[in-house]
């Protein structure tokens, strides 16, 4: 089995054949060691004859000397015989089996054995990798840093595609992507949110702050966004008032798109299966927790709720609006504070240290919690 | 090479041993009738330097054996019926007091164990004092009285006979003295067919005349071959095995054993074994000369506990799935080998 695996999989047999010789050498010493037991010397096997023949020890008498050989019969009897039918067959088997194992034709797919192409984690990621290249709203410096990755994964062995550690790392490549991508997405809504406050508000220092902290995160993000867009962006409040109301409106509703956009990868992302469809089309859903195709849709029942809830303790800030769609792994999300709850005006009596609250009962406790019941009767009985 | 087997008997040693074997053999088979295998081991037995218990029911021809014996080897040969008034000294001999010009001294005199063989008739009648005044004799072939040791004639010899009925006041033999006996050999009841021979060739109250047909020299010679037979180490292994596996716990055939075979026993086999090879004009003694002197020789030193006699065991019977137990070949076989045409 093990010669045939090695040949289906077009590794060298040069070390199995090496265990197989040291593991027939094993097996010679170990039947040499159980069978020396067994041996029968040429003294042995001269008494042994001259017992069951009756031959009044004339064979010894003639190894001694003290008389001369007997005649050799002139048919020997059968009286030993082979017995080789086990160990030739165990051998014929084994032979046998290493020839099958040696020559069997081993069956060749082009595709490799068992699964077909890239696995799909692998596709997502390539998908999503596309659909952000056509975006134009990425730095194609960091969307190349992921595509290398995804090649060097997909430049793997057909037969090694599937193993653990590649799926491994093409699940933490996919939701790398699908990560980075929705950090874009979040921080291009808030730049869009920023531009359209802008216009609501008199006061343009609280978007042109907020708008610099969308732009720093658009800057310094797992996936940057694209240059020519960032140089495209008012940098501080001054840009910002430069800008007319219908620019900004434009402006904002450009980011508010392409962070639909994104979104919508790392939604897809999310969706799992939905990204590798036949056609190859995206999934088209920003909703966060959407599942599978035709599953979901909905706010998934999670503590981070926008339900306030109080548990009598303490405070839990509830979250706001769309807050939750922006928001991924490892993000504060809240805070909660709270304070034991301490009567101080429950009169305390002095305690020394030390003291033991509860006391044992000693063999009473034996008694109660150790005994079964037919012990417990046994006992009681031998004291009554 | 053991001295033995340096100078083992010649072929016409051999030749001339079994010439006189016969001859002693065919004259002791015109005084006892239909007991060859009883003949044979008495001459094994004689040829061996041991002594004889035989035991067997009154007129069964015993003594008349041992007489037969002694007359066919030209040996002295004194007979003494044991009974239970019979004192060691009347064995042994007494100091008497014996006058001369000189004056008066204790001289020796010398009782009917100094002799070459030594007919013990019914044995188990004497006291134990008595019966104890043989283990010297028997063993050392010497006596000492009074302070003086006084060494038996070679060869010696003690024939004795034993009456298994009639127990009434008699004394088993100790097992000290059992043991100092190389055969106990039991006479069966005689076929319809050897009893016609007796009526026929017999008359009540007449000896058969039996003539020395073996010289003192020339059994001195015979009991110097037996010495010069070769015994194998694997034979001298087998024997040792036997007797070892008689011992309580030390095989299977040995349960219900209190006590097994002694040392002795082993050198009454091979002494035992040398005889009947030489008998049978072999230089060497085999495997089947110790099986076929086995019985004999341990019968009487195997001593069996109260349950295994309870339940009819016998020592014969431990004898007999002794043989059957042990192997010949030291090594035991390989289990295909057992199972083989030739196991």
């Amino acid at each position: 089995m093990v010669f045939y695996a090695l040949r289906r999989d077009d590794r060298s047999l040069d070390l199995a054949l090496i265990g197989l010789v040291m593991a027939l050498a094993a097996a010679a010493v170990i039947c040499w060691w159980r069978a020396r037991r067994m041996f029968f010397g040429v003294a042995d096997a001269r008494v042994l004859l001259e017992s069951h023949l009756r031959l009044d020890t004339r064979l010894t008498a003639a190894q001694l000397g003290l008389v001369p050989w007997p005649r050799e019969p002139a048919q020997v009897p059968a009286v030993l015989e082979w017995r080789l039918r086990v160990p030739v067959g165990w051998a014929a088997v084994s032979v046998a089996l290493i020839t099958v194992a040696l020559l069997a034709p081993v069956p060749r797919d082009p595709n490799g054995p068992g699964f077909a192409g890239p696995p799909p984690a692998l596709l997502q990621t390539e998908a999503m990798l596309a659909a952000l290249k056509d975006m134009k709203v990425a730095d194609p410096q960091g969307i190349e840093q992921l595509e290398e990755r995804a090649r060097e994964l997909a430049r793997r062995p057909a037969g090694e595609q599937y193993s653990h550690s590649a799926l491994e790392a093409a699940d933490a490549l996919r939701n790398q992507t699908a990560v980075a991508a929705a950090g874009l997405g979040r921080n291009l809504d808030a730049a869009s949110n920023a531009l359209r406050s802008a216009n609501r508000d008199a006061d343009m220092k609280s978007a042109a702050g907020r708008l610099a902290a969308a732009l720093s995160g658009l800057r310094d993000g797992t996936l940057p966004a694209n240059k020519d867009l960032l140089s495209n962006l008012p940098a501080n409040e001054a840009d910002l008032k430069g800008l007319t109301a219908g620019q900004r409106a434009q402006l904002a509703q450009q980011l508010a798109d392409a962070a639909a956009c994104a979104g919508g990868v790392a939604g897809a992302a999310g969706a799992g299966a939905a990204v590798a469809r036949p056609d190859g089309q995206l999934v088209d859903d920003t909703k966060t927790g959407a599942g599978g195709p035709g599953g979901g849709g909905e706010s998934a029942p999670l503590m981070l709720s926008s339900q306030a809830s109080d548990a009598g303790t303490g405070e839990v800030k509830a979250l706001q609006g769309d807050a939750l769609k922006r928001f991924a792994l490892s993000d504060k999300l809240g805070t909660t504070t709270g304070a034991h709850e301490v009567d101080r005006d429950k009169p305390m009596t002095p305690v020394s240290a030390g003291r033991v609250a509860a006391p044992g009962l000693g063999g009473e406790a034996v008694w109660v919690d150790r005994l079964t019941p037919a012990e417990r009767a046994a006992v009681k009985n031998f004291f009554k | 090479m053991t001295a033995a087997a340096a100078n083992p008997p010649t072929d016409a040693e051999l030749a001339s041993a079994g010439a006189s074997l016969n001859r002693l053999v065919a004259t002791l088979q015109t005084v006892l009738f239909g007991q060859e295998p009883l003949i044979e081991l008495v001459v094994a037995g004689v040829l061996a330097r041991g002594h004889l218990l035989l035991e067997g029911l009154p007129g069964l021809g015993k003594t008349e054996l041992v007489k037969g014996l002694a007359h066919a080897l030209g040996l002295n040969a004194r007979r003494v019926q044991f009974t239970p008034d019979l004192l060691p000294g009347d064995i042994t001999g007494n100091p008497v007091l014996e006058e001369t010009a000189a004056g008066r001294r204790f001289v020796f005199q010398r009782g009917p164990v100094f002799t070459n063989i030594l007919l013990a008739d019914e044995i188990n009648r004497a006291s134990p004092k008595t019966q104890s005044a043989l283990l010297e004799a028997m063993q050392e072939r010497r006596v000492t009285a009074s302070g003086e040791t006084h060494v038996l004639p070679d060869p010696f010899f003690v024939l004795a006979t034993q009456n298994p009925i009639d127990l009434e006041g008699t004394y088993p033999l100790p097992e000290a003295q059992l043991d100092r006996f190389l055969f106990k050999i039991n006479i069966h009841a005689n076929p319809p067919d050897v009893l016609k021979r007796i009526v026929l060739n017999r008359e009540l109250g007449a000896e058969p005349v039996v003539a020395p047909v073996v010289g003192r020299d020339e059994f001195a010679g015979l009991l110097a071959l037996v010495r010069r037979v070769h015994l194998p180490e694997v034979v001298a292994d087998y024997i040792a095995r036997l007797v070892h596996a008689s011992q309580p716990g030390a095989s299977t055939a040995s349960a219900g054993v209190r006590f097994g075979a002694s040392p002795r026993a082993a050198l009454g086999l091979a002494a035992g074994a040398r005889a009947r090879a030489l008998r049978h004009g072999r230089p060497h003694c085999s495997f089947e000369d110790v099986q076929s002197v086995a019985p004999p020789i341990l019968g009487h030193r195997i001593i069996l506990d109260h349950a295994a006699r309870l339940d009819g065991g016998t020592p014969a019977a431990v004898v007999a799935k002794l043989l059957a137990e042990i192997p010949a070949q030291p090594k035991p076989l390989p289990g295909t080998l057992a199972a083989a045409k030739i196991a």
